[in-house]
């Protein structure tokens, strides 16, 4: 299955959003993205390969500000 | 030995603190936030669970509320200069630190103006008073130590917040000898910002400070730089904590804090305050007998006293007993 990249502004959402997507069962990694995906330069992203659309209504349920959504490329 | 010297940095700290500092430096230490690989993400990781702790330590409402600073000062400085402006007025008690005073002195070059209300030992109501008398209409900021450095005098820190939001005024309150020692909870005592040191009675490493904002917004950063986010972008990030985060982190003394947090959980500050409060008393009725010895606070009550105590010996200078003390005695 695809990769799905949802940046965010700082390592320390990454890290806020990942442990809340894990609260709910849903397991996301953190890498670090460049242009790919955020324009303003370099940021962090959870990368998922499934429930993306149920992590994504999480994320932002919690306040987590989310730049882009996107395959990375991939 | 014995050591009085707590309230300057706690000694010894946790035997964890110390494992983890070195842990941390020699498997973890990459730069936390500033690259990809499988170790900075690691120190990322450590940098957030300890910034988790902090912010529930202290209850706030969200873990990026919590910012890392290199020291209280610091912290109270990005504060105090980060929110006043030219006309603005502050009231600061007669308690405070020079962390405090300095920076509003200098700022008072800039047009800034301030106050100092004097707190009154045991009485909270005349001291709430004294700080509605120092209110004038261009107050925009009250700068508060939750407990005096020098007497342990506690300042009823909720009564004065409640007086500031009637005006619209913002609350600083410089926690740097409560944190660890007394409960704190920033939603109940509804601070605007809070400041702390964490070598004190948090227990960890020196060079480690945390300041806790609730409204971001309302604040400009004391320093700017790079923040491992947004860098093709040369304004500083507004997302949080990246905003009052420029330069790498005190990686190690981050990863001790934790320790130092989760022994203070572990041991209750309950558990800790009693111990201290006993060994306050125990001090205070020995030297209360004593001709010669100055003490400079009535009989401690837990009310109105942090676990903090100052004397001295008639005609003789502070530093001078402290050497004989040290020297002779080992008591330092």
């Amino acid at each position: 299955m695809a990769r799905q990249f949802i940046s965010v502004s700082s390592i320390t959402y990454a890290m806020k959003g990942k442990s809340i997507l894990r609260n709910h069962g849903i397991y996301a990694d953190i890498m670090k993205t460049s242009k790919i995906n955020d324009q303003k330069g370099c940021g962090y992203s959870l990368v998922l390969v499934k429930r993306v659309d149920e992590a994504v209504k999480i994320l932002q349920e919690n306040n987590i500000n989310i730049l882009s959504i996107n395959d990375g490329g991939e | 030995m014995i050591y009085f010297d707590n309230s300057a940095t706690t000694f010894p700290k946790p035997r964890s603190v110390y494992q983890a500092v070195n842990n941390s430096m020699q498997n973890f230490a990459a730069n936390p936030g500033r690259s990809g690989h499988k170790m900075s993400l690691k120190a990322a990781e450590m940098v957030f669970n300890c910034r988790d702790a902090v912010a529930s330590f202290y209850n706030a409402e969200n873990v990026e509320n919590i910012i890392f600073t290199a020291n209280c000062t610091y912290a109270l400085n990005t504060v105090i200069r980060g929110f006043l402006h030219v006309g603005d007025h502050a009231v600061v008690s007669d308690l405070e630190h020079n962390s405090v005073l300095r920076p509003l002195q200098d700022m008072t070059k800039r047009g800034i103006t301030y106050s100092v209300a004097q707190v009154v030992h045991g009485d909270f109501e005349q001291t709430v008073d004294n700080f509605r008398k120092a209110i004038n209409e261009h107050t925009k900021l009250f700068v508060i130590t939750h407990a005096s450095n020098v007497t342990g005098t506690i300042l009823p820190v909720s009564r004065i917040i409640a007086l500031a939001h009637q005006y619209g005024i913002k609350v600083l309150v410089d926690t740097a000898q409560t944190s660890g020692v007394l409960e704190i909870d920033v939603q109940k005592m509804n601070a605007d910002f809070l400041a702390s040191a964490g070598h004190k009675g948090l227990m960890g490493p020196m060079g480690t400070g945390i300041l806790y904002v609730k409204n971001p917004e309302v604040l400009s950063p004391l320093v700017c730089g790079g923040t491992g986010s947004s860098s093709l972008e040369l304004t500083q990030p507004d997302s949080m904590p990246d905003k009052f985060e420029s330069g790498t982190s005190n990686f190690p003394g981050i990863c001790g804090l934790h320790k130092g947090i989760e022994f203070l959980n572990n041991t209750t500050l309950k558990k800790i305050h009693n111990h201290e409060f006993s060994l306050l008393t125990s001090l205070y009725n020995s030297l209360s007998k004593m001709q010669h010895i100055i003490l400079y606070t009535p009989q401690p009550d837990a009310e109105h006293q942090a676990p903090l105590l100052s004397f001295n010996i008639e005609g003789v200078l502070s530093e001078e007993t402290a050497e004989i003390l040290s020297s002779k005695y080992n008591i330092l």
